[in-house]
């Protein structure tokens, strides 16, 4: 696992810098002196190689020091990602429970009924969500709901001015705007639990150990909820924990839409303008969650399916 | 619970089936998969031949009074900021689009069968070694870098894009392959051809790969319909395919600005966009329903 | 040979599969008996309906298939026109079944013990503690060691043979009527299977239970059974207690059948081990007449155009052919 850490965030160091000199953009500016740009680029250390620059920054990560951004005024790395996780975390989370409860239950039910017209109409729904372009959805929604309708806000987090009102208040108006881009963003993974869930019970349903429970004469409901279902479970459970990771970075495309200042957004803006100390921590922090998504599906793997609990 | 219709089947020993004539004829009886297919072939088909048939060049810019015109009968589907007609922007668009589509998935392809086909069939360190880059590449997270490689890599052209694309979409074609050789290569015909003195190469592209391609189209098919909607978020964050040149993506991005007064120029890529995906995704499953040697009526 | 009283009568049984490729008639006019405390050998190729016709009985006939005509009379009453709920109650508690692959049959996430009391508790009114002491009784039963290690272990933890055991200790736990056993010992290794018999035969002796052995090897069936039904594409070709059809075949089939096991004797004269020549019809297209004429040394004009009856030839001995075989086999099994 450390040497996969160490992989990843060489080549993501790597690939940055590719983005070049950060202070390029500045020389442009006829107000700023060269020998400012150059002092910047000094103190920075962009004046050296690309491997002791990484060598530098890997040894203040690794003692703690998160460092600063370069372009947002100095401001500590942690804080800068401390407000922007916050805003995504709300909104990937609702999405991936209200997609992940909503969906496997349909999921489910079509693959009890197959070739219903319910299960034709479902997996119309699934495909509909899993081949309409977000940021498109996203737009017409914001064109239909925001602007024609005027019902919800067409972005952002908050109506402004509203931190001095009462805590149910600015709840209750934070989750007027988390209406549209929940939906936008749950819409794809719904898709794809939906024909996960579908998937998985068709394929247990065909099983053996079925056939055996309907032949001890078990009521046909305790052997779809007790038998079928318990072991149509398993993927899905662990697929769970390999959208982990997806919380963090799923997000980009609606947050541009919507105007929301979160991870994605920070990503990229930081990433293209090489402000390394704020890309590289964003871009750690999301392999992070990608290899521990991993280890979560293996051991939400083992917990659920006894069979590899002792290999 | 019921006699698997599979022993129906079993005793279906007529004639001399191959594999393929039964996907084929599965296939058929899967309504919306052909639906689909038509579809799809009629799409390709408009997008390929429509741009020469129409009265438009596709960056001819119309006069003044001719710029953000609605639906017409002279401009079926309107015209831009630019006075150019829609309609024929978005038949070469979806030339564009399909193209970065098929290409990329194509690409992926190559790079995920050699890494797979290799790693499943020689195993040990090899395998190993493979795995690691293949699980190195799936933990850098996609988007940000995918959006970094376009800005930086010189060059605006849609081969930039294919390039970009495929570079991180090959590993689960990898993943996939890799586990149809690890299986396939137990079977006792590569062991019979070993002993005739077959050659390593020839076993691997001759005799194991063309049984593993079924996993492998229907991941492509999806794939194309994946990557059709990559290609536009990319072109929609502003680093795909750079305009002039129309692609459904940039299409989009131009149009936003003008949703309110020219709401035309937000349909039409739109909705060319997802039926196309859409009738990919049906494709692929109904190619995923008559490969499955299980699961059918 | 005594008979006890009839159990199972199963009368002129269809189930047909309605394909988008045409109707396959699995079971088309099956009629056999089986009486309380004897063993019924069902043998037949692969293909024959004796599967279809063994979930015909515990009505788990699924989609595209359907039972469509005859019936099948359990302890004097017709299966067939019961209510699911009905059935229910009779699967498991008076008729159990076990399958052929040991592997698959139980559920991987639930320990042995809990699948085997399940059926008891759905069927009988006791006690969790009771269940749980009758199945660990079951599992002694069975002859698998340490039952009470075993009960809280899980289905991949045991051998096929002992996952076997498991599943005749869950057929058995409510003290069927009828076991019926589908291939049970097929996916088995020979040494196994032969001690599966042995635990069969010897719970068939202690608790005077009937049992549908459902093969398609004909030495298991000469170590089973007490009577005989032979299948061939739906219907049975001849029925009569083992003694007669191992001695005196007279259908043509059987006759082919047992003539192409090998024994000792073979060996000796060194005659080419005879195979009945061609294959299985294809159910959708069925031969006319005798289903099967194309494979019969002996048939005639007549063969190919009528389908013979269910014809009682010797007391006890039933044939469905217009020339019966009439040579006496030695006894080789």
């Amino acid at each position: 696992m450390i040497p996969l850490f160490i992989g990843v965030a060489l080549v993501t160091f790597f690939v940055l810098s590719l983005v070049g000199d950060p202070f390029k953009e500045m020389l442009l500016n006829p107000r700023i002196k060269p020998a400012d740009v150059e002092r910047l680029r000094h103190a920075w250390g962009f004046d050296r190689p690309v491997y002791i620059r990484f060598f530098k920054w890997f040894w203040s990560m690794i003692t703690g020091n998160w460092g600063v951004s370069i372009f947002a005024g100095g401001k500590p790395v942690t804080e800068l990602i401390g407000i922007a996780i916050k805003y995504t975390l709300r909104f990937s989370i609702a999405a991936l429970v209200i997609s992940f409860v909503i969906a496997v239950p349909i999921g489910i039910y079509s693959a009890l009924h197959q070739y219903t017209f319910f299960d034709y109409f479902f997996t119309f729904i699934a495909f509909f969500g899993m081949s309409m372009p977000t940021f498109w959805f996203g737009f017409i929604l914001m064109m239909i709901f925001g602007v024609r309708l005027g019902w919800l806000p067409i972005g952002g987090v908050m109506t402004p001015g509203i931190e001095t009102a009462p805590f149910l208040v600015r709840l209750l108006d934070q989750a007027k705007y988390m209406i549209l881009p929940v939906i936008v963003l749950s819409l794809f993974s719904m898709g794809s639990w939906m024909r996960y869930a579908r998937s998985s019970m068709l394929e247990v349903i065909k099983q053996d150990y079925v056939r055996t429970a309907r032949a001890k004469g078990l009521p046909e409901r305790t052997v779809i909820f007790k038998h079928a279902l318990r072991n149509a479970l398993i993927p899905i459970v662990t697929l769970l924990g390999l959208s982990l990771p997806g919380i963090i970075s799923g997000a980009t495309i609606t947050e541009t839409v919507f105007s929301i200042p979160g991870m994605g957004r920070l990503t990229v803006q930081a990433m293209l303008s090489n402000d390394y100390p704020v890309a590289m921590v964003c871009l750690i922090l999301e392999s992070t969650l990608l290899i521990i998504g991993n280890l979560i599906a293996d051991l939400l793997y083992a917990v659920v399916d006894p069979r590899i609990r002792y290999s | 619970m019921a006699v698997e219709a599979t022993k129906v089947e079993e005793v279906l020993t007529g004639r001399v089936e191959t594999y393929w004539y039964l996907v084929g004829k599965r296939l058929r009886k899967h309504k919306l998969a052909m639906l689909s297919l038509v579809v799809l072939i009629l799409i390709i088909l408009a997008c390929v031949i429509g741009p020469y048939l129409s009265p438009y060049h596709v960056a001819a810019l119309g006069s003044t009074e001719e710029v953000m015109q609605p639906p017409s009968l002279k401009h079926p589907l309107g015209t831009d900021e630019l006075g150019r007609d829609v309609l024929t922007r978005l038949l070469y668009g979806g030339r564009i689009s399909l193209l970065v589509g098929f290409s990329s998935v194509f690409s992926a392809l190559i790079i995920g069968i050699i890494v797979g086909a290799y790693a499943g069939y020689y195993g040990g360190i090899l395998d190993t070694l493979l795995m690691r880059f293949t699980d190195i590449m799936f933990s850098i997270p996609v988007m940000p870098l995918l959006i970094v490689l376009s800005a930086v890599i010189p060059g605006s052209g849609v081969w930039k894009i294919v390039l970009v694309i495929a570079i991180f979409g090959w590993m689960t074609d990898a993943r996939i392959v890799r586990g149809m050789f690890l299986s396939l290569r137990e079977n006792e015909y590569v062991e019979a051809a070993r002993a005739i003195g077959v050659s390593n190469n020839r076993i691997i592209w001759r005799h194991i790969l063309p049984n593993s391609l079924a996993p492998i189209i229907v991941s492509a098919t999806l794939g194309v319909g994946g990557n059709i909607i990559y290609e536009a978020a990319l072109s929609y964050l502003g680093f795909g395919v750079m305009p002039p040149t129309p692609s459904w993506g940039n299409m989009l991005q131009n149009a936003q600005y003008a949703m309110a007064i020219a709401p035309w120029l937000v349909w039409s890529p739109g909705i060319a966009m997802f039926i196309t995906v859409l009738a990919f995704n049906y494709l692929g499953d109904g190619l995923r329903d008559a490969m499955d040697p299980r699961l059918y009526r | 040979m005594e008979r006890g009283e009839v159990l199972l009568d199963v009368r002129d049984l269809k189930t047909y599969f309605f394909t988008d490729d045409g109707v396959v008639k699995a079971v088309d006019g099956m009629s056999f008996t089986i009486h309380k405390g004897e063993v019924l050998g069902l043998v037949g190729e692969s293909g024959c309906g004796k599967s279809v016709a063994s979930m015909s009985i515990m009505q788990l006939v699924d989609v595209p298939g359907k039972i469509v005509g005859g019936e099948i009379i359990f302890k004097g009453e017709d299966l067939v026109k019961k209510t699911p709920e009905q059935m229910r109650k009779i699967r498991g508690a008076e008729i159990g079944m076990i399958f052929q692959e040991p592997m698959t049959s139980l559920n991987p996430v639930y320990t042995v013990g809990d699948q085997i009391m399940e059926a008891i508790l759905v069927h009988q009114d006791v006690s969790e503690e009771e269940a749980k002491k009758k199945t660990i009784e079951l599992l002694r039963l069975v002859g698998i060691p340490e039952p009470e290690r075993r009960f809280n272990q899980y289905p991949h933890e045991l051998s096929g043979g002992m996952r076997q055991r498991v599943m005749i200790a869950m057929a058995m736990s409510c003290n069927p009527d009828l076991l019926i056993s589908d291939e049970a010992t097929t996916a088995l290794d020979v040494t196994i299977q032969a001690q599966i018999l042995e635990l069969m035969k010897d719970l068939q002796r202690k608790t005077g239970m009937a049992i549908l052995f459902i093969t398609h090897d004909l030495a298991l069936v000469a170590e089973m059974a007490n009577s005989v039904a032979v299948a061939y594409t739906g219907k049975i070709v001849e029925y009569g207690d083992v003694y007669s059809i191992f001695k005196r075949p007279r259908h043509p089939y059987t006759y082919g059948l047992l003539s192409s096991v090998p024994s000792l004797k073979t060996e000796k004269t060194k005659t080419p081990l005879p195979a009945i020549e061609g294959m299985v019809p294809n159910p959708y297209r069925m031969p006319s007449g005798c289903h099967f004429n194309p494979r019969c040394p002996f048939a005639t004009e007549r063969c190919r155009k009528e389908m013979p009856e269910l014809v009682e030839i010797e007391p006890g001995h039933l044939v469905r052919c217009f020339h019966p075989v009439a040579v006496e086999k030695e006894a080789n099994a």
